[in-house]
């Protein structure tokens, strides 16, 4: 899917940006992003998933671990809907909502994510949900985000 | 020595002190806690940092950004998988607020709450209502640890540290949510080993003081504690449960983190000393077995047990 064009940011601008880790862990995660592939942490030892990124296998203990491209697919895990700003960035958003999903193609592995559409929209765990790749290329850092819409 | 950022040290630093005293290192041991957001910042609000990387960089670009956003999917995947009812949460607020308009100390005394002034009251994050999270305020909070033998000296009734533990579960902290036993207070190896140090059970328990960051904590800490089931959550969790003096068991009878002073929990220890000296606003009659949980969903967390003379 490419929605490069039209879609527009979920929150109103102003939270943190995300950089890549200075030791370079989750750079490959975040270069995929742009290039709207999903790219996680898999191990070459025993060939299972993990996120987030380490250096070693939180399973066999290899050292040895690469990253792959798994399909954004997912399922809801969990969720909040939050209305209480924290930040003055949020002061006008309103209610907006967090998403916790699961991939199943990637061995259970959880990202978060906004959950964009409606935000009283219902939430419901179990739910199927597809990846949405929104993209800030006139940040600094340059970066994009991967959300979520309900399938 | 010092405990990290929330409050599941709060009964692991008792369990320092008490090792430290059991093996001569020290006679003596001031366990505190000191807050001052006014001057240094409210813990309930998010970071500014403009640039994040690390775990960071995978949750504040989404808005996730304070301690109750940190907890609130923990606690709503234990509602579903439970089918857990915001009354249960609700339950444990009353209670709360109840028992502060007891205590002269409390901040909210003289503020009481009724189920439809929660019900009423504007979602933080949902599951948790402005009355589900805790107060924001200054304060400061000490106990005094010294060996048995030299607390019979003092002029005051004892106390006895029957169990003190502090622990984890495996990989409690995965990084970005990514823990295996999510929807959970982090308390499934702490409760088994507290117990077996005290030589009790929840049974013999008549006085609960469970930190309350949101009640979704307390709900998931009282749970693996094993005062009830998940599943039976919604018949245990009632306010005339909960409520001193004849509750089936009485829960944060100061007012606790969410009506009488937030302190990292630091407050509850000294309810628990309280209630078993027989000096608290809101006393459980013969009360001689205390309990604390301390800073649930974090990683480590700790619980301690306190006990009268009766039952060493």
């Amino acid at each position: 899917m490419s929605n490069r064009v039209t879609m527009t940011p979920y929150l109103r601008a102003g939270l943190a940006k995300p950089a890549p880790d200075r030791d370079g862990i989750d750079a490959p995660f975040w270069e995929g992003l742009r290039q709207e592939k999903l790219l996680l942490q898999r191990c070459n030892g025993c060939d299972r998933w993990q996120w987030g990124p380490e250096f070693v296998c939180h399973r066999c203990h290899s050292l040895d671990l690469r990253f792959e491209e798994t399909p954004a697919e997912g399922i809801l895990y969990s969720h909040q809907r939050i209305w209480h700003p924290v930040h003055p960035a949020l002061l006008e958003q309103g209610p907006y909502v967090i998403a916790l999903v699961e991939l199943p193609q990637a061995d259970g592995v959880r990202l978060v994510g906004n959950l964009i559409g409606d935000p009283h929209q219902p939430l419901i765990i179990g739910s199927k949900v597809h990846g949405v790749f929104e993209h800030h290329p006139d940040d600094d850092p340059a970066h994009t985000l991967l959300q979520w819409v309900v399938a | 020595m010092q405990w990290g950022g929330g409050g599941g040290g709060g009964s692991g630093a008792v369990a320092n002190a008490a090792a430290a005293i059991a093996t001569g290192q020290a006679e003596c041991v001031v366990v505190f806690r000191a807050l001052a957001q006014g001057q240094f910042g409210r813990f309930g609000q998010g970071s500014r940092s403009r640039i994040v990387s690390g775990a960071a960089a995978h949750t504040l670009p989404f808005g996730l950004l304070s301690a109750a956003h940190q907890f609130a999917m923990k606690v709503n995947r234990f509602m579903h998988d439970h089918n857990v009812s915001q009354e249960a949460l609700r339950a444990i607020s009353l209670a709360s607020y109840a028992h502060a308009q007891q205590n002269p100390r409390a901040v909210m005394h003289g503020r009481p709450l009724d189920e439809a002034g929660y019900d009423a009251s504007r979602w933080i994050v949902e599951p948790f209502h402005l009355y589900d999270c805790c107060l924001e305020n200054d304060g400061a909070a000490a106990m005094v640890l010294v060996s048995a033998e030299r607390a019979a000296d003092f002029p005051h009734r004892p106390c006895y540290v029957l169990a003190a533990v502090s622990g984890s579960q495996h990989r409690a902290g995965a990084p970005v949510h990514n823990t295996p036993e999510y929807a959970s207070s982090s308390f499934t190896t702490v409760a088994p080993r507290l117990y077996r140090m005290a030589g009790l059970g929840p049974a013999d328990v008549d006085v609960l003081q469970s930190y309350e960051n949101f009640t979704g904590g307390v709900l998931m800490s009282i749970v693996e504690h094993g005062f009830c089931t998940a599943e039976e959550a919604n018949e245990f969790f009632t306010v005339d449960n909960l409520t001193a003096p004849s509750g089936r068991l009485p829960l944060n009878t100061s007012g606790g983190n969410l009506a009488e002073c937030y302190m990292h929990g630091l407050g509850l220890n000294l309810e628990a000393v309280r209630q078993i000296r027989g000096a608290s606003t809101a006393q459980v009659p013969d009360a001689d077995v205390a309990m604390v949980c301390s800073g649930p969903m974090v990683t480590p967390v700790s619980s301690s047990i306190f006990g009268s003379q009766a039952t060493l």
